[in-house]
This record gives structure tokens, sequence and C-alpha cells, in this order.
């Protein structure tokens, strides 16, 4: 049944794999001696767009096309996994309700928010007129009708007691993340099983990112950091933040997910090396599944992956040339190169 | 003016010395013909001295506007002041003026604040101590423990049992009391040494703790009802204040309006003036002017200066998307344009499709809706409303003079079959209706195609104008496919007239690899585009055919229009037959005149629309001293 239901899914990404960036322009992207030469180079690949005519590289267009395309292929499948697929999608959206909530809370100059936000072609609202609220109160009326706002205002009275935006920030993330924790679990077949193996690794290994980020710089009380994570996030749930919030290390949670950390790393470093080695699990995951027949879940889910590795390596790829980083200086930090 | 296509614009600049900014920038403004453009030549600076004097603007506006809202006075939008505006200098005076009254407002908005906080917070009280009367314990009971924290308060149901993980290291009570939509009323206790583990716990599952109010005694019924009539003496408090208010209103009112609307013009001025690049003593106004306009702004700005004004005009670029929309349609027109504007608003380069739409959506709607009788209840109903200001009347009355039409070629009356069919009865001649609604989708395709013809050729964009599926070579494969197959059907046309199919399908597969051929351009790889080509090419012949059906919905409705109004007709024989009429004729009109509506519509929007029109223009808003939304790119909130 999955050939037929995912065929118009396969049609579309099968049609779109060759907008990929090639093993040799990636080799000649790392070779580029300035920003400028790099903006030049990207001006003849794939993603031409995303370099406006006076060279600047502006890859927020390359997450917007991700989120449209997100969207284009959830329209393709069937129910159950289209509402999990534009639900994981929600993710751009929710990026870019946080831009606006910041720009508001800091009250930042409008032009700057206005490019930190992804350009979505399909959303309920103008984000233009978001920005322009006076207040985070004003917001959330703003957007009263969507599914944030219920989260948002409970987290609200804290917010406006202490001035701090993070409550209102893991109000959202603890509502789409629990949302999408319910949407796996509520597929079925094979579904489920390429559901858990991309986004329910990836949530885990979030909410282990949480629970150590929280220990480690927010240094929380065990209360709030159980408060604030996840309870059911598959390998990762509630038992294991409560081992985290207990004292134990994280090479021995991360070992427990199957990451090797490198001995002796202080826990911030090794915090970014397990982000980094689970990014390239996923990468490598969502590299073997797309080269294979696309007729499951798995196949859309590691598109959509590999959209956003794309874009995450030519982020490194454009900052590292920016501060001056070799082609292998660059390399090493790149999800591709694993 | 044009009826098919958006005001032609012109990109206009003038080079203002400084002493005549202030003028000039009034004078346009009267006008409401400039739709201001941000420019800044390399060189050029904004001018940083008038961002002070906007923000002060701004804020004298708001605080007049505060000030008329304690006096439950509203300013009156949309005038412009009378008097000359001079912004660099009108705050003096503003200011000075509204010192006096204002002494006299804050106190008594000070007031009135104080008793509608106080009121505010007996009313909390109230709902604080209401939520406590499950309990039934007295309240200060509460406040009292030694060696237990005891705390009421309202968190998002899910996190009840979350906060009860949190606490995992500390004996706890957790007591849900109710339970509202998504939130629940909880107990919640510990021993006074967890105290600190138990609020973290809780405040970090966004627990909102009920403050038991410091007047509250006794068990919470008692403690209600005497925090009521407190909250009856402080009413009447207020009612006073209220009566000293009105007092002060129609004394002061007047003059604080006439200064809000003096700063607010001011601060309008002041904010497009802001945004002026200046160099040395000169500032550029740049934006787009209707053609039609130009030698009034020329000749307005002229007598503001005294002197002519130095000016440089250049005809609008149709692709830019910064040039905006004017649509200037007669006035007959007008309340048919949000069929359109509700779609989307003509871009530029597009052309106009409101007077093709009113037309053809008026056909479509008569011809769902033939009856003179329910086309005559539908004018009346929309005369009414025209006469309520309800602009949406006219296009009711319209669609209920079509409807009259109609019912005269259909020869229907309530339903009643009584007069002479001029063309048919669609009961009758079901084919034939059918057929015919079919024929009237292909004419409204048909001109949809020449219209995207029209706006390909607007914006010079060929490949669209010749090898897309809209275009040229996606026209002759509609009629090679729909004239074709009837010609060779009705053995009319030679077989052979079918070989195009091939053909122009091939062409409209490979019509990307072709325009990157012709004409040069940027595209993906060919490879890609064969894919995706082939992918358009079965939608295009899908949609060819689904789009046209979809029209024979016209005829569809027709019939059941005719059925249901006959049924009505039928059950209305008896002695409360009139109660039947009634009601089933109400049904008919009201129910099946908004589906019908909707159909027209839908018909508009996806299949004639879909052929030609983005609708992605961007509205021309000018310069104006108006105020309550015409300076929508001022970027100012008024």
């Amino acid at each position: 049944m999955s050939v037929f239901s995912y065929a118009a899914a396969q049609g579309y990404i099968r049609a779109r794999l060759s907008r990929f960036l090639d093993r040799a322009t990636w080799a000649r992207l790392l070779e580029a001696n300035s920003p400028t030469e790099l903006a030049e180079f990207l001006g003849h690949t794939a993603v031409a767009q995303a370099v406006t005519p006076d060279g600047a590289i502006r890859l927020r267009v390359l997450r917007g096309e991700a989120a449209d395309a997100g969207r284009a292929v959830a329209r393709f499948l069937p129910r159950g996994s289209r509402e999990l697929v534009s639900w994981y999608n929600a993710r751009f959206e929710i990026e870019n309700l946080k831009t606006v909530l910041r720009s508001v809370h800091y009250q930042l100059e409008r032009s700057r928010a206005l490019s930190s936000l992804i350009p979505l072609r399909s959303t309920r609202w103008r984000w233009e007129e978001l920005l322009e609220v006076g207040s985070v109160a004003a917001f959330i009326d703003q957007i009263r009708e969507s599914p944030y706002a219920r989260p948002l205002e409970h987290a609200m009275e804290r917010y406006q007691k202490e001035l701090r935006l993070f409550y209102l920030e893991v109000a959202i993330d603890l509502f789409y993340f629990q949302k999408l924790v319910r949407l796996i679990e509520a597929q079925s077949g094979t579904d489920e099983t390429d559901a858990l193996r991309f986004l329910g690794r990836w949530i885990a290994v979030q909410n282990l990112l949480w629970a150590y980020r929280y220990r480690i710089y927010g240094r929380m009380a065990p209360e709030e950091i159980i408060n604030y994570t996840l309870h059911r996030a598959f390998a990762a749930g509630l038992d294991t933040v409560r081992r985290v919030v207990l004292g134990s290390p994280l090479t021995v949670e991360a070992g427990r997910l199957g990451f090797r950390l490198s001995p002796r790393l202080p826990e911030v470093e090794a915090l970014t090396e397990m982000e980094l080695q689970a990014e390239r699990e996923l990468f490598r995951l969502a590299t073997a599944i797309i080269s294979r027949p696309l007729s499951r879940l798995g196949g859309v889910l590691g598109y959509l992956w590999l959209l956003e590795g794309e874009v995450h390596d030519l982020t490194g790829l454009v900052e590292g040339k920016t501060t001056g980083l070799s082609g292998a200086e660059i390399a090493r930090r790149l999800l591709r190169t694993a | 003016m044009s009826i098919l296509a958006p005001e032609p614009m012109l990109e206009t600049t003038l080079f203002v010395l400084e002493p005549d900014v202030e003028v000039v920038t009034a004078a346009l403004a009267r006008m409401e013909a400039l739709h201001l453009e941000d420019i800044v030549p390399e060189g050029w600076t904004p001018s940083p001295d008038w961002t002070g004097l906007a923000n002060r603007y701004n804020s004298l506006a708001v605080h007049l506007g505060e000030m008329l809202q304690v006096l439950g006075c509203k300013p009156i939008l949309g005038a412009a002041p009378d008097s000359d505006l001079h912004p660099a200098r009108d705050w003096h005076d503003v200011e000075a003026r509204l010192t006096a009254s204002g002494i006299r407002v804050q106190s008594l908005q000070r007031q009135l604040k104080e008793t509608e906080q106080e009121l505010e917070r007996l009313k909390q009280s109230e709902s604080q101590v209401q939520l406590l009367l499950p309990l039934d314990v007295p309240v200060e009971n509460l406040r009292h423990f030694q060696y237990q924290t005891v705390t009421a308060g309202i968190m998002p149901s899910e996190n009840v049992s979350r906060v009860a993980e949190a606490l995992f290291q500390i004996p706890f009570i957790l007591i849900p009391l109710q339970s509202r939509k998504d939130a629940t009323l909880l107990l919640a206790a510990s021993s006074t040494d967890n105290a600190a583990i138990l609020d973290r716990a809780l405040k970090s599952a966004f627990f909102e703790p009920i403050a038991l109010p410091p007047e509250a005694s006794g068990r919470p019924a008692e403690a209600l009802e005497s925090l009521r009539r407190k909250t009856q003496e402080v009413q009447d408090r207020l009612h006073n204040l209220d009566h000293e208010r009105e007092k002060m209103a129609s004394e002061l009112s007047p003059e604080l309006s006439a200064l809000w609307r003096r700063a607010t013009a001011d601060g309008i001025l002041a904010n497009a003036i802001r945004r002026f690049p200046k160099n040395g003593e000169v500032s550029l106004i740049s934006g787009w002017v209707p053609t039609s306009d130009l030698e009034r702004v020329r000749k307005a700005v002229e007598r503001a200066a005294g002197h002519p004004i130095a000016m440089e005009v250049l005809k609008a670029n149709p692709n830019r998307r910064s040039v905006p929309s004017l649509i200037r349609s007669p006035g007959w027109l007008k309340p048919f344009e949000e069929l359109v504007t509700t779609f989307g608003l003509s871009s530029y380069n597009e052309v106009d499709p409101t007077l093709i739409v009113t037309v053809s959506f008026l056909i479509m709607y008569g011809m769902m809706f033939g009856d003179l009788g329910h086309g005559l209840l539908l004018l009346l109903t929309g005369l009414w409303l025209r006469r309520r200001h309800l602009d949406f009347g006219i296009l009711v009355a319209a669609a209920g003079v079509s409807g009259m039409f109609f019912g005269l070629l259909y020869g229907a009356a309530f339903g009643q079959p009584i007069l002479h069919a001029a063309w048919l009865r669609p009961l009758e001649g079901i084919w034939t209706i059918l057929i015919a609604a079919v024929a009237g989708g292909v004419v409204l395709l048909n001109i949809g195609f020449v219209l995207n013809l029209v706006n390909a050729w607007r914006s010079k964009d060929w490949p669209r104008m010749f090898l897309e599926k809209n275009g040229v070579v996606g026209i002759a494969l509609y009629w090679a496919l729909l004239g074709g197959g009837l010609g060779v059907g009705f053995r009319v046309l030679p077989k052979s007239v079918l070989l195009l199919i091939p053909v122009l399908c091939t062409l409209l597969w490979i019509h990307e690899p072709m325009a990157k051929w012709i004409w040069r351009r940027h595209s993906v790889l060919t490879v890609e585009a064969l894919v995706t080509g082939f992918f358009e090419l079965f939608e295009a012949v899908t949609g060819y055919a689904s789009n046209s059906l979809s029209f024979i919905r016209l005829g569809a409705f027709a019939v059941a229009h005719e059925g249901l109004s006959d049924l009505v007709a039928v059950y209305s024989q008896g002695r409360w037959g009139w109660v039947v009429l009634l009601v089933g004729t109400v049904l008919v009109v009201g129910f099946e005149g908004v589906i019908v509506g909707i159909q027209a519509i839908r018909l508009e929007y996806y299949e004639f629309f879909g052929r030609f029109f983005e609708g992605r223009g961007l509205p021309f808003a000018p310069l104006s001293l108006r105020t309550g939304g015409r300076n929508a790119n001022m970027g100012v909130r008024i």
C-alpha cells in the first residue's frame, strides 16, 4: 500500500534530488579563497537564489525553501504521516515566532528582525505586522487563533513577573515536541519505524541536550529541569532526565544513546561534540535512505533532513570563509564529511 | 483611466531645498498622489533630526489620544487639519496648550485609575475566593500553617502529572480540586523545609498561585459576601467620577481633538521627512505618482514652494515588484471590486479582471439561481442592505437582477412555471443546460488564456506567452484536445488532426529546456526540468479537462434550484401551505443563494484566475494626512 500512498511524494522528491549540491561542487566551494569568491561560485549552483545581486549570501532563503518543500511534500502523504510531517515542518514557523518574540522583548530594530525571519511562502501571519506589536502580551493576542497561543499564555504570568523570554520559549518548545511525540506514537508499521529512526532519535538527543544545558549553563534545580524537559522522549525520557539531574555524567548518558565522546573533554565541549555526532548520524541515515526506493515515510523525512543538512553545511561554510578558516578546517565541521 | 489595467505610474523624484521640505511634503500629503519609496543614493543620508521630531509627535499624539480616551471621546479619524502645518516648530505650541488641560485630565485619570484598580483587585479577590468555595475551610487557616506549606492555584492541566514527577525528591501532596478547559485548580502542600523545592517545581510548571486577599476572612462563602459589599461601594465611587468626567469632556474635548489632529498630521509629515535622503541642502523625495496626476503634483508643489522644483520623472518598469497598483474603477464598478481584491490585487503588470469577473459572476449566479420571484427577493434584500450603507448590497441586488433575468429565460417565479420560458425549463432540458454550462466555462477559460497572453506580453515574459500551459502551446493543446476530439468524434475533422496532440504535449513537456535554449533563461538542469515537465504536462492536461468540466455545476445548480423550488411549491398546497411556502422560500433564497454565490466565486478563483491572475500587487498607499488607515506605506500606526 505504501508504494501507492507515497507515489506522488516520491515523484516530487525524485524531481528535486538533483538540486542538492554534489561532491564536486562542495569540493570547489571549500576551495574558495574568499567570501566574495564563494558567493560567485554559489551564484552558479542550484542555490543561486540565496546570493543577492550585491554578492551577499542569504541562507535564510534556503531555509524558507526547505520549509516550502516540507509543506509541499506533506500534501502528497496519507493522512497520518501528513499530519506528522506538517507538524514537524511547523518548526520553521515556531522559529519565526521566537524571532518575533525576541524582537519585541528586546525592542530590536525592525530591519534586523526582518532579516532574521525565515521567508515562509505559506504562513498564517504577516510577520512584518507581528514585528510591529508593542508588547509580548499584544503579540500573543495577535496569534490568539493559533495553537501556540495557549502554551504562551500559560507561561505569560511568569514572563511578566521576571521578564525572561526563556519561559515563553520553553513553553512553546515543550508544546511542539510533546505534540510531535504524540504524532510519532500514533504512526504504525513502517511509518512508525521510520518516524522513530529520524524524529524519535532527534527528539531523544534534543531532550538530553536540554537536560544537560539546563544543568550546566542554567544551573537549574532538579525539579525545574524535569519540568522544562520532555517526559516522553523515546530513548531519553523521564528516567534519563532524572539520572541527569542527579548528576550522571554526559559521557555515560551519551553512551546509552550510542555516542562515543572523546575522553576528558569538558562537559561544555562534549555537548557540542554529541550534537554534531547526532546530526552526522542522521545525515548519514538520510543519505543512505534517499539512495533507495522512496516509497516510505523514511524517504520523505530523509529528504527533508538532507535539505536542512545542506543549509547547515552551507552556513558553516559561509561562516568559516568569513572568519578565514581553511577548507580542510571547515570540512571537519560539516555534516557531509562523516 | 483604463478599466482593464492599473493606472500607469511614473517614478518621480523631487529635488527639494531644505527650507521648502515642510511645505512641499504637506502639499504632497494633502494631494494624496505620491506613494513614497525608500531610495538612498550613494552619498546621501536620511535626515536624523527629523527622527527625533517624528518620535516627539508620535508621543504627543499618543498622549492626546489617551487623554481623549480618559474623557470618553474618540478622535475624529480621517479629517486633516485646516491650518498650515509646520512640523519643525508646531510641537512648541501643541505642548504648551496641552500642559494646562493635561493637569486636570491627569488628576481625574489618576483617581479613575486608582478606583478601577481597586475594583479590579476586589473582583479578582472575589473570583479567587470563589475558586476556594469547594474547600469550605476558613480562609485565614490557609495562611497559618507552621510545619506545612500549602498553596492553592491554577496550572495547565497537562502539567499536573509533570509536576508530580518533578517533585520526586520530596514528600508532597497535590490535590486537583477542579478542572476547567485546559487548566486545573490545585492544592499543593509539602513540609516547610521543602517549601523552596515545591515553589520551584510549581513555578516551572507555570503554576499561578491564588493570592489570598487580605480582606478575606471566614469560610469562603462568608468572605465572598463581604467582598461583594466592598465592591458595590467602590462601584458607586466610580459612578461619581464618571459624572465628573462627562462634565470635563464637554469642556475640553474640542480643543484636545484639534490638538490631536494637528500632532498626528505633523507626525505624519515628520515621519515622511525623516525618510528623505539629504545631501547638503537638498532633500530627495522619491515615489510613484499616477501619470494622470503628475501635472497636478508639479503645480501643487511649485505653488507651495513659491518657485519651480526640479523633478525627475521616469516611466515605470512594469516588471519591478515595487511598483504599486492603483485601480480606478468607474463608480458603478466599485461595489464589485471586492470580488477580485478578496483574492488579491492586480500587480502593476497584470490586467485588472474586475469588469470581466463582475459580468461572468453575475451570469453564473443568475444561471444557477434563475427565478423571477427569488431574484426579486434578492434584489429587495440588496437594496435594503445598500440603504444601511453596506456596499455589499449592490452586489446582492445585481445578483438578484441576474436571477430575475434568468428566471424569465427559465419561465419560473417562486418555483412555479407560470411564465413562458424564453429559453428552457432546466428540469425539462437537463442535457441542454449542462452542455450550455460547460460551453460557458470553455468561453471563460479561453478569456483567461487570452488575458494570460496579455499579461505575459505586458511583462515581456516570452516563455510564459508562447511555451507554457496557459500560453500559445497550451491553448493549442487545449483546442487540439477539445476541438480535435469533438471534431473527430462528429466526423467533421480528419483523424490526422489528433496527431497535433502528441506534438503539442512534447512541446509543453520540454518547455523549460526550450526557454533556456531560445531565450537563454536561467533554468534548473535539463534532466530535472524534463522530470518536472512531465508532471506539469500531466497536471496541465488533467487541469484542462477538470477546469472545463467544473462548470457543469452551473447547470446542475440550475436544475437543483428548480427542483427544490418545485418541492416547496408542491408541499405548500394545504391549510398550512403558506407556512411551508414562507419557510421554504426563505431556505431556498437564503441558503441556496449563499451556496450559489460561493460556487460562482470558486469558479472565478480556481478555474478562471488560475489561468492568468496572480494578484500579488502592492496597493497604492499615498502619503496622506488622513488618519485611520491611508498611510499604509508610512510604517506609522495611528
